[in-house]
């Protein structure tokens, strides 16, 4: 019933953008105002895993705003299996560990042993202004400022919520070291 | 406009005639809007869908007594009041505690799924009692990401809190802002700017259609169909731009405040941009009729669908579920038809609505709001003269004038059901308490029976996924 669809398709010019490996001006330009959102720049050294990376999602007290752009990411506006990322039910098969929302105190030790769970090696992508300071919530009895003593954070991408280009972003430099720039 | 109606105020001393007369009210009709637990007693607000009207029952705290469970009053929408802040307030206590319920026999295996879920997912616990494939009981248990909004909006000022609640629910951004915005002004008896009214409309629907298409994506991926997942999401996509490129955010946060509306852009959206939203969204339209053409004729997902997770009649009863949870299940509740607000009265909506009450009720429901959505905005977008964002209400400039302490309440149709907010400032103008009702909220407490009725585990993700309730508007 879909072949209709994909011989469409074939004709038709790609509905991926290139961001952030090639220059897209619509999504770039979102990538720079939703909410200030941008990678904090940091040098790190590079994964022994080369493009083909295993991401677990943890939800740890978020309003459903960075979930909704997570599912983004496998959509055909982002595609990220192309540069071999997707989700993994199983936190033994993850590379990446990507948390998301406030830190709240019920869901601290759940964060713990999500991460051991986890093969050497690992790394941890913080998304949002929430996971990375509390944001609007830091006032909040149930609510910790930040992962400080729980695990160990790689790369931040701040934003309320962070568009996917920005967690595209993201995840590069959890996984290379740095944030590809844009050519054509 | 719909015309403000006076609410008849019933107050009560002893909390078992208060209870009484709650669910005397109820068994009339009555819609439970929102509970409001002031620091001087404990509020019921109520609706009447036919006659229109408006009541409060309110119990009044003169001394510490002990309140019967909603529940065992036979009111199952209130079962999460019971998380109401019973430490801040020392006069509040329930009767009884809640009884957990537990499933014996041989052969009864648990099968506990969370806090942390496959893909990308919010934190809740569900514990399956199993039977083989059937699934006997289950239990949701929630509370792992509590944020206590509610508490923390407490002395701040009108626009402070106005962020936090835009926070409750992010895919109901502008349902939240809408309703907040709402109460505020009727509290302050503060006039709404002229194009206001058709702009919030504008952004209500195009909210509403963000959230069917990711609730349609979702369903479609848990019968392993990802084209029409991936056709849901890029449409999904699409919109947020035009939400970008109209208002500057793809969420919509921050555009409705109290007083009117704002645009993240230095230029507010004009006639061409509006011009350009419309064409971009037709071309989506396109595919969206589309999907939904080819999913009506592909019966390895209909047959997943129907019959699966069907809401028990004596659970819709009890709980009364809203919104296309609802509607899905016989209950036609439409607060945008019931109890028009903005213009919605001017404009043509004929809300679907089922009695299967099922999965694919559920599917059916959703998939035909998205349609009337589109043709709303269509509608809207045919007049850019309309949608204007000039001479707006500074929102600094009259909550900063002190008065006289003052309260407003207000329900809209967010993109789940009835969400209600009562707001009530102090004399400086910072917010007393804010008390919120949100459709997941009370919606949750239908998909343990739902699930529960006859279904396999191998249902349970389809069915899941055909509520997608929110679990942050459960927390708070």
């Amino acid at each position: 019933m879909y072949y209709w669809h994909w011989i469409q398709n074939l004709l038709s010019k790609p509905q991926t953008t290139g961001y952030p490996t090639k220059s897209d001006p619509e999504v770039a330009l979102m990538a720079k105002e939703v909410g200030a959102s941008r990678v904090e720049p940091r040098t790190l050294e590079r994964l022994s895993i080369r493009r083909s990376c295993a991401i677990r999602h943890l939800d740890a007290g978020s309003c459903n705003g960075c979930e909704s752009e997570l599912s983004l990411l496998p959509s055909p506006a982002y595609d990220f299996s192309r540069y071999g990322f997707g989700y993994t039910a199983v936190p033994k098969h993850a590379d990446l560990l990507v948390i998301t929302g406030v830190i709240t105190r019920p869901m601290a030790s759940v964060i713990e042993q999500t991460y051991a769970q986890m093969g050497v090696p690992k790394r941890v992508v913080v998304i949002g202004e929430c996971a990375i300071s509390g944001g609007w919530f830091r006032e909040s009895p149930d609510v910790l400022a930040s992962l400080e003593g729980i695990v160990a954070v790689t790369a931040k991408v701040e934003g309320c919520p962070p568009a996917p280009p920005d967690i595209l972003r993201g995840l590069f430099l959890a996984l290379d070291g740095q944030v590809p720039t844009p050519n054509n | 406009m719909a015309t403000a109606t006076a609410t008849a105020v019933q107050v009560l001393e002893r909390a078992e005639a208060w209870a009484e007369a709650w669910a005397k009210a109820r068994e009339r009709g009555w819609e439970t809007l929102l509970l409001d637990a002031a620091s001087d007693g404990l509020s019921i607000f109520l609706f009447h869908p036919e006659s229109h009207h408006h009541q409060e029952i309110r119990l009044s705290a003169k001394e510490p007594q002990a309140i019967p469970l909603p529940m065992d009053m036979n009111i199952g929408e209130a079962t999460w009041a019971l998380g109401l802040a019973v430490d801040q307030l020392p006069w509040l206590s329930w009767a009884e505690t809640y009884r957990h319920r537990r499933v014996l026999g041989k052969g009864i295996f648990v099968y506990p799924l969370g806090p942390v879920h496959a893909d990308v997912a919010e934190s809740v616990l569900y514990r399956l009692s199993v039977m083989g494939d059937d699934i006997v009981r289950l239990t949701v248990e929630n509370g792992f990401k509590p944020r206590n909004i509610r508490q923390l909006c407490q002395g701040k000022t009108v626009n402070d809190a106005l962020a936090l609640v835009e926070r409750m629910t992010t895919t109901s951004t502008v349902a939240h802002a809408l309703a907040y915005s709402l109460a505020v002004e009727q509290a302050l008896d503060w006039p709404t700017a002229k194009g206001a009214s058709w702009v919030r409309m504008l952004l209500a629907e195009l909210e509403r259609m963000v959230s069917h298409t990711g609730d349609l994506a979702l369903l479609a991926a848990s019968t392993g169909l990802p084209v029409p997942q991936m056709e849901y999401l890029a449409c999904k996509e699409a919109i947020l731009r035009v939400n970008f490129n109209l208002f500057g955010h793809r969420y919509l946060r921050g555009v409705v405040q109290p007083g009117g509306v704002t645009s993240h852009h230095i230029r507010p959206p004009d006639a061409k941009d509006y011009r350009l939203a419309r064409q971009r969204l037709s071309e989506e339209w396109e595919r969206i009729r589309s999907v939904r053409q080819d999913l009506d004729r592909t019966p390895s997902f209909l047959d997943r669908l129907d019959g699966a997770g069907t809401i028990p009649l004596h659970t819709r009863e009890f709980v009364r579920p809203v919104g296309p949870v609802g509607r899905a299940a016989g209950r036609p509740l439409d607060v945008r038809r019931m109890h028009p607000y903005l213009n919605y009265s001017d404009v043509p909506l004929e809300t679907p609505c089922l009695a299967t009450g099922d999965s694919r009720g559920r599917y059916t429901v959703k998939a035909t709001e998205l349609e009337q959505s589109f043709s709303l905005i269509m509608a809207l977008l045919e007049r850019p003269e309309r949608l204007n964002l000039a001479d707006q209400t500074d929102v600094r400039e009259v909550a900063s004038a002190a008065g006289p302490a003052c309260a407003g309440t207000a329900f809209i149709e967010a993109p789940r059901g009835l969400m209600a907010y009562r707001v009530a400032l102090s004399q400086d103008r910072t917010i007393a308490r804010v008390a919120i009702a949100t459709p997941s909220q009370r919606n949750w407490y239908v998909v343990a029976p739902a699930v529960a009725n006859h279904n396999i585990l191998q249902d349970f993700p389809i069915i899941d996924a055909s509520f997608n309730l929110s679990v942050a508007g459960w927390d708070g």
